[in-house]
């Protein structure tokens, strides 16, 4: 993730005290790094629920 | 006469199994069922001292099974059933009205609940609101709701999670759990109450694998997952354990804590959670309705921020064992770890928390996404010589409604004025889910007083998670070397318009 905007806004703010805000550009930037980060991992939980469903949607409990 | 209203004084437990004995019509030397023997070792605990049987109750959920079943019987089974309600504390009076009045008007509730007796031999136990057990024994049950009880004119309350056998004709353990956990969010959620008979109903109506009445054969996870849904409720199965892994009983490393991880943010929120169990003797559904507290866990695994930074410590390490409502053996019990003879946290096999249907995002993905927050942000290079990261953090998962959240927040005794003043404020939606960071120093003291949260990552719940739309992240001036903890790292997002402002709080 390149997230490099975002930490230094943070670092930024923790140095000067100043609040900041990001740019629609940087704000862009952070979410379209923090999907790409997060993305797969997310999927493939999501991948792994689905086929677990298949094999237990039979099971009866009584 | 046999008055419709009877006075029992209960000197001990036994006195307790005796009353439930008579009045289900057992000899005086009949073993009781387990539920009901169950209830009485709890009734006991709460100090149950006085019982007001109350004959010919026009219980709700009964008269619904008797609808749908055994009106059709030739032979006439009762439609009334018998309700016995407990009290702690001495007896007031021997007449039953002025003992109500007596215990109506005291300041603390004496109230410990009632249980409601079907005229079914075999599976008495019908709708039974009792006292959840106190915070005093470690033990905290948290999906429950304080539900007003209507006594000869007198009201009372009791803090308690539904329970009910199930009818075995009408519905089976799947029903019965369906029953519970939806009884349990029923007002909080603004939702209709169903019967086991209606559940029966919503599960069969588009998988059928057999008759529907009598039900003995129970439900299958999918006609679960239907019923569910037709009650509002997002059918949403988390897989726990692979049936194939069941006939190795035993945990693999790291297993038992993914699971508790996985269960735990639910639980702890009062979101009870159908656990489907896969036992030698067959499937079998309890609910999760709290946990037990372990101030000193054995623990496998622990992630760590980033390769150097803290420890990240899940809080369902201490969280164990879970607290049932086991259908077929009495409420309020804990499940263990395993291997047991009986039911085990070792036999589940998926489960299913009972989200509201605008929850879009699980508990696994709201922690996935919030630490991949923290971990990426603030292990960046730029930043590390600005933190002062302590060896250990404990994480805690957390769905909240709005105005609990805030409530939380406002109660907190290390929240500064400035973030109360940031959090009553900001737009939120009606869930938020919260990723909370706490001290891990003497967090195994207790589960709520005395924590030291040093932040959190609140997302919305409604949104896709890999999206990155926090709502906000925060960092307690503990946390930054050049700050203390009257001072917060805020970075705020705004729901409507995606601006992401950066501030510190405070000073």
């Amino acid at each position: 993730m390149n997230d490099r905007d975002m930490a230094s806004a943070v670092a930024q703010v923790l140095e000067t005290g100043q609040a900041r805000t990001l740019t629609e550009e940087e704000a862009r930037d952070f979410h379209a790094a923090f999907r790409d980060a997060v993305g797969p991992e997310i999927d493939s939980y999501r991948e792994s629920q689905r086929r677990a469903y298949e094999d237990v949607k039979e099971l009866a409990l009584r | 006469m046999d008055e419709r209203l009877q006075l029992h004084p209960l000197a001990d437990q036994n006195a307790v199994e005796a009353l439930l004995r008579d009045v289900t019509g057992g000899s005086r030397d009949s073993r009781l069922c387990p539920q009901l023997l169950s209830i009485a070792r709890h009734l006991s605990l709460m100090g149950a001292a006085v019982a007001v049987s109350q004959r010919a109750v026009q219980d709700p959920d009964f008269l619904a099974e008797h609808a749908a079943y055994y009106t059709h019987w030739a032979f006439p089974v009762p439609r009334y059933c018998i309700r016995i309600h407990f009290f702690a504390g001495s007896l007031g009076s021997t007449d039953v009205l002025e003992a109500i009045d007596f215990y109506a008007a005291q300041p603390d509730n004496r109230y410990v609940g009632f249980v409601t007796l079907r005229p079914i031999v075999q599976n008495p136990v019908g709708a039974t609101f009792l006292k959840k057990p106190t915070r005093d024994g470690q033990r905290f049950v948290r999906t429950f709701d304080k539900y007003p009880v209507n006594l000869t004119g007198r009201r009372f309350h009791v803090d308690a999670t539904p329970f009910m056998q199930q009818d075995n004709a009408v519905g089976a353990c799947a029903q019965a759990s369906i029953w519970m956990a939806l009884r349990t969010r029923r007002w909080k959620e603004g939702r209709s109450a169903c019967s086991p008979a209606e559940i029966t109903s919503a599960a069969t109506r588009f998988v059928v694998n057999g008759r529907t009445l009598p039900n003995r054969d129970g439900l299958r996870i999918e006609q679960i997952t239907e019923a569910i849904r037709t009650a509002g409720y997002s059918p949403h199965v988390l897989n726990l354990r692979s049936p194939e892994s069941l006939n190795d009983k035993r945990w693999k490393p790291g297993e038992y804590q993914k699971i508790c991880r996985a269960l735990y943010p639910y639980v702890e929120s009062g979101i009870p959670v159908l656990l489907a169990l896969m036992h030698r003797t067959g499937g079998h559904a309890v609910v999760v309705v709290g946990h037990a507290w372990n101030e000193q866990p054995a623990r496998e695994t622990a992630e760590r921020l980033c390769p150097d930074g803290p420890q990240l410590h899940d809080a369902s390490d201490w969280a164990q064992p879970f607290i049932i409502h086991n259908d077929n053996s009495g409420p309020y019990l804990d499940l263990p770890a395993g291997p047991e003879q009986d039911y085990s946290l070792e036999d589940a096999v998926c489960a299913i928390p009972l989200l509201s249907g605008d929850i879009l995002v699980d508990a696994e993905e709201a922690r996935t996404a919030s630490s991949r927050i923290l971990r990426e942000l603030f292990a960046h290079p730029d930043l590390k010589k600005l933190l002062d990261f302590p060896d250990a953090l404990v994480t805690r998962t957390r769905l909240l409604a709005r105005s609990a959240f805030r409530e939380d927040i406002m109660n907190s005794a290390t929240t500064t004025d400035y973030l109360r003043r940031y959090y009553r404020t900001k737009w939120l939606p009606g869930h938020v889910w919260i990723f909370e960071l706490h001290s891990a120093i003497q967090y195994g003291k207790s589960p709520e007083n005395g924590l030291f949260r040093l932040g959190e990552v609140v997302l919305d719940p409604s949104a896709d998670p890999i999206e990155g739309h926090f709502l906000t992240i925060r960092l307690n001036g503990a946390l930054l070397r050049e700050h203390g903890p009257q001072i917060d790292l805020v970075i705020d997002r705004g729901a409507d318009t995606g601006h992401i402002e950066l501030r510190l709080l405070g000073q």
